[in-house]
C-alpha cells in the first residue's frame, strides 16, 4: 500500500513536470476566500464636487480595498483620491470639459463583510504614477485579518491570477473571486505585468499575493466605438509593492 | 452807435459769467472749508463669513467728526462686522476708534475716537432744516476707493427720492433695497444727487453750498458708484446719531402693520394697509391687509404718493414703545375703530457665530425673521454656513444651511452662543466622539449624528509618496533634432542642470550629456516639451537597486550607475503653521524654493503661504510668497523659530513688529503695531 502511494506520488510529480495539470478551481477559489476573504474590504467615501451655482454636491461611492497590516493599512486605487483624473481619461473630451472644477474625496470608511460598523480611515499617502494609495484606519479593530506582504512574490507571465471583491450590501458584502491571468510584461515607465482590467491585489494559484493591478487606458475615448480606446491593467510586482508599502508606512 | 450794443451786452454777459464763476468758486471754498477738515477716512478690520468660516478683511469708508468728544457719524454698512477701527483725520493724524452704536434700519452708525490725545476735536454740524431743492449744488466728501481727502461736486436731482421706479410695486420697496432681513431706508426718502461717489465714500458727508451737512452718502446707482448717488437726509441722520450717542441704539415702536399710498387705487383719502405681521398685536386687534386707514388718533390721514409713506411710518415709529394708536379704518363699506398697541421694533442685524469644531456657523433668528420663514418658534438658532467637507457637511444626515438647531445631545439650544459653548473646543477633539443634533428642516424634526473635527487651515492635498530623485533637469531631444545636432540617432534627454551633491552629480553626470537609456531600455522622447518619459522612470525606480544610465558625451557612449535617493520635500508637503496672532500661514522653505529663487543653502527665512488681509500680518502688508527673513532682531530659520520669536516678543510686550522680507527682486522692511499692544 505504501509502495502504491509512493508510486502515485511519483507519477503525479512526473506528470507535473511534463504537463501542468488543470487547475482545480473548486479547490483554489474556496482556499482563496478562506485565506484572503477576511482582509478584503469595501471603502466608502464621499465625493464633493463644485456645482454650477457655486455650491458643492456630495455623492457617496465605494471601492474595493484590501487590508495589508494588523494596524489597519488599506491598499486602494489612487483614483479614489483624484477621480477627476480618471474621468478625464475615460470620458470623451466633450464630456470631460463639463467636469466640475474641483472634485475631492473624503470621509473614508472601511467596511468588512459581516463586521457591522465601518471603520474611519485617513489617507496615509499615494503614488499617483503607479495609481496606488494607502489608507490608515483610525481606530482599527483588534485581530484585523490582513494579507501578509512578507509573502509577496514576483508574478510569472502566463500564470493564472485571482482577485477577491465584496458583493453589495444586499448580499451582506459576501466575498467572491474573479479570475485573471498575467498576460505580458512592461519595462517602462516602470517594471510591471499586463493583466485584464482590474484594480485590486492579485493572488497566484499558490494563494500568495503577486502584486497590485491598476487600470490603464490607451487611445481616445471618443474612438471607443472604432476600437481606438482600450483598457488593461498593469500589475505592480510583489517585491516592488512591498518596498513602496514600507516607504509609505515609514514616510521615508 | 447802434452797433455797439451787442458788444457791450457780450462783455456784460462775460463779466457776469466770470463773476458768477468766481462767486461759485468762493462759495465752494467756504463750503469745503466748513466740513472737509472734519472728514475722516475709516479703516475697518471686519470679520466676514464664507461657508461658515470667518476671515478678516480690511475695508474702508468715510465719516465726519460731529462732536468735540470725537464722535464720528458714518454708515452702518461701513462698521458692519467690524472688529477694529482706525480713523485717519484730515490732518493725517491716526486714531483707533470704537463702535458706539449701529442702526441698520437707517444704515447709520457712530464711532468714537479712542483717545483723549486730540480732544477737544473740531467738528462739523448737520443742517437744521431740510430745505434742499433739485438743482442745489452739493459736495460729496470722503475717501473713494480709500483715497483720502476727496471732494466732488454735483447738484441735487431729487431731495425726496424713494428707490422705487415707475415699473415696480411700491409695496416691494423695502425688500428691493434691504439686505436679507435688514430693511434699510424704511423711514426716509433719500437725497438723490450726481456728485460722483465710489466705494469708500460711504458714510462721508454731503455738503451744501452753505457748508452744512445735508446728508450722509450711502449708495451709488451701481456697485462701483455711477451717475446717481443717494444720501440719507441730514434731518434723519442728526436724530439717529443723537440716539446712538445717547443709548447706543435707536428704539422704535412697531405697530405690526405696513401701509402703501393711494397711487393706483380708486381712493382719494386714507392709506391702505398693505400687510399685517402674522401674530402681531395689529393682527390680534383685527387689522387686515386691504383695510384703509382714514384717521390716526382722530387726525385724518392721507398718503397720496409712495414718497409720503416713509414719513408716516417714521412718525409712528417715533412714538413711545408700548403706546397705542386709535385707527379709524374702512373695509368695503364698513368703517370701524381699532386700537393697536406697539412693541419694540426688532433690530434685525444678527451676529454670525462660527463653531469651528462642527464646521458650521449659526445666528440667532429673531421673531420677525422666524415669521418671514413661516416658523412657529419665535426665536431659533439658524444655520447660515456649512464648511465644505467639514463635520456638519459630513454629518449623518448632513446639516444644511437653513436648518434650525433645536438641541445638541438633548440639551436645548435657545441661542447661537449656546452651541458654541456646548460644542467641544477644537483643541480638545476626540475622534471617536460624536454628538446628536436635533434639527428642524422645513417642518421635519430630524436627528443628525455629527463628529467634530478640527478646521483644516491649509487646503488638504492628498499626500504623495516620496519618490526617487536623480538631481538633474533635462530637455527632450527627439530623433529628428538629434540628427540635426549630430547626436545619438534615436535621440534622448539632454541634461540641462545638475544639482550640487545630488546622485547625478556624484555619478559625474554633466550638463550637455545626452541620456539615451535607463536600466537598459532606450528613452525616445516623442516631442520637444514632454520630459515625463524620463522623469517618470526616475521617480518610479527602486531605491534598492542602482539606476543604470547610458549617455552620450562628445560622441562617446558612457555608462553610469546612480544611487538614487528620495526627492527633497515637495512644496506641497512643506511643514506649515498657522500663526494666529498674525492671521497667516507660514511654511518652511524647501529645496525647490531655493532653486526657484536662486537662494543658497545658507539663506535664512520662512515663506508666507497665506495671509488674511485684515489680520496683523495683512495690516503689515505681508503677502503670500514673501520670504520672511527677520522678525525684529531675530533671523528666522524655521516656522517653529518664527512662532518662538513671536512668543518672545509677546512676553517682552514689544510695541511694534518689523518684518524684513524678500519679495521679488526687492528686500523690504514692513511694520505693524503688535497685536498685544491693542486695547481690548
Amino acid at each position: 500500500m505504501r509502495l502504491l502511494a509512493s508510486c502515485t506520488l511519483f507519477i503525479g510529480c512526473a506528470l507535473n513536470v511534463s504537463a501542468q495539470p488543470a487547475l482545480d478551481y473548486t479547490q483554489v477559489f474556496p482556499d482563496l476566500l478562506a485565506k484572503h476573504g477576511g482582509p478584503t474590504v469595501l471603502v466608502d467615501y464621499v465625493l464633493s464636487m463644485d456645482d454650477a451655482a457655486g455650491g458643492s454636491q456630495r455623492v457617496q461611492g465605494s471601492i474595493d480595498g484590501v487590508l495589508i497590516s494588523a494596524d489597519g493599512l488599506v491598499l486602494v486605487p489612487a483614483s479614489i483620491l483624484d477621480p477627476k483624473a480618471l474621468f478625464r481619461q475615460i470620458l470623451p473630451e466633450s464630456q470631460a470639459q463639463g467636469l466640475p472644477g474641483n472634485m475631492r474625496s473624503s470621509e473614508f470608511k472601511v467596511r468588512r463583510a459581516g463586521q457591522g460598523e465601518p471603520m474611519r480611515a485617513d489617507v496615509l499617502t499615494q503614488d499617483k504614477d503607479l495609481g496606488i494609495a494607502w489608507l490608515k484606519i483610525k481606530n482599527p479593530q483588534s485581530d484585523l485579518p490582513f494579507v501578509d506582504f512578507s509573502k509577496l512574490r514576483e508574478p510569472r507571465v502566463g500564470e493564472p491570477a485571482f482577485s477577491i471583491a465584496l458583493g453589495g450590501e444586499n448580499n451582506a458584502f459576501a466575498p467572491y473571486v474573479e479570475e485573471n491571468r498575467v498576460r505580458g510584461r512592461v519595462e517602462v515607465p516602470f517594471k510591471g505585468y499586463v493583466v485584464a482590467p482590474v484594480a485590486r491585489l492579485l493572488f497566484g494559484a499558490d494563494l500568495k499575493p503577486i502584486g497590485y493591478a491598476v487600470v490603464r487606458f490607451s487611445g481616445s475615448p471618443s474612438m471607443a466605438a472604432l476600437g481606438g480606446f482600450k483598457s488593461y491593467s498593469i500589475l505592480l510586482p510583489g517585491p516592488r509593492l512591498a518596498e513602496l508599502t514600507e516607504r509609505a508606512r515609514s514616510g521615508k | 452807435m447802434k452797433n455797439i450794443w451787442p458788444i457791450v451786452a457780450l462783455v456784460w454777459v462775460a463779466n457776469a459769467c466770470w463773476a458768477d464763476t468766481g462767486s461759485m468758486r468762493a462759495d465752494l471754498k467756504v463750503a469745503r472749508n466748513a466740513v472737509q477738515p472734519h472728514v475722516v477716512s475709516i479703516l475697518v478690520v471686519r470679520e466676514d463669513f464664507v461657508s461658515s468660516e470667518a476671515s478678516l478683511l480690511v475695508t474702508s469708508g468715510s465719516g465726519t467728526v460731529i462732536s468735540a468728544a470725537g464722535h464720528i457719524a458714518t454708515n452702518a454698512h461701513v462698521t458692519e462686522n467690524g472688529k477694529r477701527f482706525k480713523v485717519v483725520m484730515n490732518d493725517k493724524r491716526e486714531f483707533k476708534a470704537r463702535l458706539v452704536g449701529e442702526d441698520p434700519v437707517s444704515d447709520l452708525a457712530v464711532l468714537k475716537i479712542d483717545s483723549d490725545a486730540g480732544a477737544p476735536f473740531a467738528f462739523a454740524t448737520f443742517a437744521d432744516t431740510a430745505d434742499l431743492e433739485p438743482g442745489d449744488t452739493v459736495l460729496a466728501m470722503g475717501a473713494p476707493w480709500g483715497m483720502t481727502d476727496s471732494v466732488s461736486a454735483g447738484i441735487v436731482n431729487n431731495a425726496n427720492r424713494l428707490l422705487v421706479t415707475l415699473f415696480e410695486d411700491e409695496a416691494d420697496y423695502e425688500q428691493a433695497i434691504g439686505r436679507g432681513d435688514q430693511f434699510t431706508g424704511r423711514y426716509y426718502a433719500w437725497v438723490q444727487h450726481d456728485a460722483p461717489i465710489s466705494p469708500g465714500n460711504s458714510g462721508g458727508p454731503l455738503v451744501d453750498i452753505r457748508g452744512r451737512i445735508v446728508g450722509i452718502n450711502t449708495r451709488g446707482s451701481g456697485s462701483n458708484g455711477g451717475d446717481m448717488a443717494f444720501a440719507i437726509p441730514a434731518s434723519i441722520a442728526k436724530q439717529v446719531v443723537a440716539a446712538l450717542i445717547a443709548d447706543g441704539r435707536v428704539n422704535r415702536a412697531d405697530f405690526g402693520f405696513n401701509v402703501r399710498s393711494l397711487r393706483n387705487t380708486p381712493f382719494s383719502t386714507g392709506a391702505v394697509v398693505s400687510s399685517v405681521g402674522r401674530g402681531s398685536l395689529a393682527e390680534k386687534a383685527g387689522l387686515v391687509a386691504g383695510d384703509r386707514i382714514l384717521a390716526v388718533n382722530g387726525l385724518p390721514t392721507t398718503l397720496k404718493q409712495p414718497e409720503d409713506v416713509p414719513n408716516f411710518r417714521r412718525e409712528l415709529a417715533e412714538r413711545p414703545v408700548g403706546s397705542s394708536l386709535r385707527l379709524r379704518v374702512q373695509h368695503a363699506a364698513v368703517v370701524r375703530e381699532i386700537e393697536v398697541r406697539s412693541t419694540l421694533e426688532e433690530v434685525a442685524r444678527v451676529k454670525e457665530i462660527e463653531v469651528a469644531s462642527l464646521g458650521l456657523s449659526v445666528i440667532d433668528l429673531t421673531a420677525s425673521m422666524a415669521r418671514n420663514r413661516f416658523l412657529e418658534a419665535k426665536a431659533a438658532v439658524g444655520v447660515v454656513g456649512v464648511r465644505a467637507g467639514g463635520p456638519a457637511a459630513s454629518a449623518q444626515p448632513p446639516v444644511q444651511v437653513g436648518d434650525l438647531l433645536e438641541s445638541i445631545n438633548a440639551q436645548p439650544l435657545k441661542q447661537a452662543a449656546q452651541l458654541a459653548e456646548r460644542a467641544p473646543p477644537v483643541l480638545e477633539l476626540n475622534d471617536s466622539l460624536t454628538h446628536v443634533l436635533a434639527l428642524s428642516r422645513r417642518g421635519n424634526k430630524m436627528l443628525s449624528v455629527i463628529t467634530p473635527a478640527p478646521k483644516r487651515l491649509i487646503p488638504e492635498q492628498p499626500p504623495e509618496l516620496s519618490k526617487a530623485w536623480a538631481g538633474w533637469e533635462s530637455q527632450p531631444i527627439p530623433a529628428a533634432l538629434a540628427a540635426r545636432l549630430k547626436l545619438h540617432a534615436g535621440g534622448g534627454f539632454r541634461v540641462t542642470r545638475v544639482y550640487a551633491d545630488s546622485p547625478a552629480a556624484k555619478a559625474a553626470i554633466k550638463v550637455g550629456d545626452l541620456i539615451i537609456e535607463t536600466n537598459g531600455v532606450a528613452v525616445n522622447p516623442s516631442g520637444l516639451i514632454e520630459t515625463v518619459a524620463l522623469d517618470q522612470r526616475v521617480r518610479n525606480a527602486s531605491l534598492q537597486e542602482p539606476f543604470l544610465v547610458a549617455l552620450e558625451r562628445d560622441g562617446r557612449k558612457l555608462e553610469r550607475a546612480l544611487d538614487l535617493r528620495l526627492q527633497p520635500v515637495q512644496i506641497a508637503d512643506a511643514e506649515r503653521t498657522w500663526i494666529d496672532s498674525l492671521s497667516l500661514v507660514a511654511r518652511e522653505m524647501t529645496f525647490y524654493d531655493r532653486v526657484e529663487r536662486n537662494l543658497g543653502p545658507s539663506q535664512a527665512g520662512v515663506l508666507i503661504d497665506r495671509v488674511e488681509n485684515g489680520g496683523f500680518g495683512g495690516l503689515a502688508h505681508l503677502r503670500s510668497g514673501d520670504l520672511l527673513v527677520r522678525l525684529n532682531a531675530t533671523e528666522l530659520r524655521s516656522v517653529e523659530g518664527f512662532a518662538a520669536a513671536l512668543d518672545a516678543l509677546r512676553t517682552d510686550r514689544e510695541a511694534s513688529l518689523s518684518f524684513l522680507v524678500m519679495r521679488g527682486a526687492e528686500t523690504r522692511l514692513l511694520f505693524v503695531d503688535s497685536p498685544w499692544s491693542e486695547k481690548g
